[in-house]
């Protein structure tokens, strides 16, 4: 209340700052606070990216544990002032949903099977790498010059990494080494055997078992892949759900085998004093090359580009591979790898080897009629699972 | 002293506040996505009955809905039988120990969840420590296989974790039995066990039926727990939950699964309680406190 002509006490002694207004100014100043607070944490994953088209600042990455490089890449961080913040997936497809949730905007740069990659591009979670951006694409092997990784305008959809064998992982101090995926069925086999508890993997790399095409599975061929499956799963000790759990199984003895074996677990075991194998028995195996992705709303493209430049090339990519026990797409950085991990896979030929010996499988059709989708494969597996218990 | 309604519910508001944002606005969001449909990873909006008429028909689901309750039957019966045990000591027999067992049973509750699953898995695995004491001991020559990787192993690991929690409910309850009722049933010649039966067993029948029920909620909604330990066996209704909503990303079907999940944890406690009544364990006043 105002009054003309009135002193600022007399105002005062009219108008007192009284316990109710002090609660009420309070109140709406915690207000106003808390609304801007929540309305920033509200506008993304709280990245604090590089101003565009500047290297440097937090690079968000989702991808596989160890995946992030942090000794390898640790020179180049600091040179470029880059501070990596990851978090980590559990099974091959766990980008797809997060990415797509409102948690996943801000992800910078991603992991993705080339399983993936084809239903990802529908998704829209890929975006397009030229050449120009990440140089080293040029000098790849020809096998990963083409698709899926290459889009038809001749772009990228993500660029070739590290990539390797998903076989049979067996403890080489304790058995022979496997020539057929029959010796899990081995009756003194029962309950030394693990399995990765990837669903849709699963089931596409008992489709190359048994002789089909993972990605144009019939139905009349689900129902064998699901048969052969449930013999399987009654030989399992247990369902891995991580990659380091095969590692702490095989390691203290309590299997044998791994059904869906990674070749990194190889190197992984060393750690924990074990002895592991992966190997491509009779009846083929699945490859996978991981590929790295960037998001269309990642908010740091530019030192998204730069990590891949950097991972794809000399000694940082050398170490890498060594480090993960993985083959490289680079012929170039094959010379700098350690002697054992030289051999893991046939560099010699290999576009032979990928064409012939292992099969990477592109993604199941997103809707079918006539083959299995990404859906009933994995609705299959926990049928599989539920009917085995 | 008559308490000024708007001050009761000033006073509960931000309760309320907390309550709102964390539960029911998340389960009511949740709850409106069961009904749209799944394409392409976008749950579409709408009001689709088929997520539930596959839940409930899918002979998949009735599967392991009934793998479920072989592993959450038998660790609510166990786990209230040693947790009545446990807290019936605490609360009449423990004298000067009661402080320490009881800072024990909450101390045991400190220690990360997945830490404890994970303990199990030294403790009960094929050279882990029960299995070299036993064959140490000569009691056995080849490692017990059964204890790890089964559903006895998540069990095991079950009772461990959900038992404090049972204990306190029902020693909270038996703390407020007077002791004048035992003395007085003494004094008129009841022994321990008819004191126990017509005294006991009646007062804490309430805390009973919730300790049973939250064990059992706990139990059958746990996942982690089977995932770890209970290997080939451990395949249960909230696995299904969790592939829907971390690996197919199909929000609509997670969702409608957990209500379905929901609408069995409400026609399960229903029952419980049918079942205490009959047995004479609840009071016949309306205010059960449950």
């Amino acid at each position: 209340m105002r009054t003309e002509g009135q002193t600022p006490d007399q105002l005062f002694l009219n108008d007192p700052f009284n316990r109710r207004k002090l609660l009420q100014r309070a109140g709406l100043t915690l207000g106003a606070l808390g609304a801007g607070g929540l309305l920033s944490a509200c506008g993304g994953n709280g990245s604090s990216g590089a101003s565009s088209g500047k290297l440097g600042g937090q690079l968000d990455m989702y991808t596989w544990e160890g995946y992030d490089l942090p000794k390898e890449m640790a020179a180049w961080k600091k040179q470029h002032q880059v501070n990596v913040k990851a978090s980590y997936i559990g099974v091959a497809s766990d980008p797809e949903s997060k990415i797509k949730s409102p948690a996943g905007r801000g992800i910078d740069l991603s992991i993705a099977n080339q399983a993936f990659l084809g239903y990802w591009s529908q998704l829209g979670i890929l975006s397009k790498i030229t050449e120009e951006e990440v140089p080293t694409l040029a000098k790849m092997y020809p096998a990963f010059q083409k698709a899926p990784w290459r889009n038809e305008d001749g772009t990228y959809n993500s660029v070739p990494w590290n990539w390797g064998v998903l076989g049979l992982t067996y403890a080489p101090d304790r058995i022979d080494e496997p020539k057929s995926w029959d010796v899990m069925f081995d009756p003194e086999m029962k309950g030394r055997v693990a399995a990765f508890d990837d669903g849709k993997q699963n089931v596409q790399l008992a489709a190359v078992i048994l002789g089909y095409d993972p990605t144009q599975l019939t139905q009349p061929q689900l129902e064998d892949v699901k048969k052969w499956l449930v013999r399987l799963v009654k030989q399992l000790k247990t369902f891995t759900p991580t990659t380091g759990d095969q590692v702490s199984l095989l390691a203290s003895g309590e299997v044998d085998l791994v059904f869906l074996g990674w070749i990194g677990i190889d190197a992984l075991i060393k750690d924990k004093g074990g002895k592991a194998k992966t190997v491509v028995p009779q009846g083929g195996a699945l490859g996978y090359c991981d590929s790295l992705f960037i998001p269309p709303t990642a908010d740091n493209r530019t030192t998204a580009l730069a990590w891949c430049e950097e991972s794809l090339k000399g000694k940082v990519a050398a170490q890498a591979a060594n480090a993960l026990y993985a083959g490289v797409p680079n012929p170039e950085v094959v010379p700098l790898l350690d002697a054992q991990v030289q051999k893991i896979v046939p560099y010699d030929n290999v576009d032979k080897f990928i064409s012939d010996e292992i099969v990477l499988p592109l993604g199941y059709p997103v809707k079918s009629d006539k083959f299995v989708t990404g859906d009933q494969a994995l609705k299959a597996w926990e049928e599989v699972k539920a009917a085995a218990a | 002293m008559r308490i000024n309604r708007r001050l009761g519910l000033g006073l509960l508001s931000p309760l309320g506040l907390v309550l709102l944002l964390t539960i029911v606005i998340p389960a009511g969001t949740f709850f409106v996505y069961s009904f749209f449909t799944f394409e392409m990873l976008e749950p579409q909006p709408g009001f689709h009955l088929h997520n539930y008429t596959e839940a409930l028909s899918d002979p998949l689901y009735r599967k392991l809905a009934s793998h479920t309750l072989a592993i959450a039957a038998p660790t609510t019966v166990v786990t209230v039988l040693l947790g009545y045990t446990l807290s019936y000591y605490l609360a009449f027999r423990a004298g000067r120990g009661r402080g320490l067992i009881l800072a024990l049973v909450v101390v045991s509750m400190m220690a990360s969840f997945l830490a404890r699953v994970y303990a199990w898995r030294t403790l009960l695995g094929e050279r882990g420590v029960i299995n070299t004491a036993l064959e140490s001991l000569g009691v056995i020559h080849d490692p017990l296989s059964f204890l790890l990787f089964s559903r006895v192993a998540v069990v095991i690991a079950q009772v461990n974790l959900f038992l404090p929690f049972t204990a306190l409910v029902l020693y909270a309850s038996m703390t407020t039995i007077p002791h004048t009722l035992h003395e007085g049933a003494r004094d008129l010649g009841a022994g321990g066990a008819e004191a126990f039966r017509r005294i006991t067993l009646p007062l804490t029948g309430p805390a009973l039926l919730s300790a049973t029920a939250f064990t059992f909620f706990l139990s059958a909604g746990d996942y982690i727990t089977p995932v770890f330990l209970g290997g080939p066996g451990g395949v249960t209704f909230g696995t299904a939950i969790s592939d829907q909503l971390r690996i197919a990303g199909n929000y609509p079907l997670g969702a409608a699964l957990s209500f379905v999940m929901v609408l069995a944890f409400a026609l399960v406690y229903l029952l419980l309680r049918a079942a205490f009544k009959a047995m004479r364990l609840l009071p016949r006043t309306a205010a059960v406190g449950t």
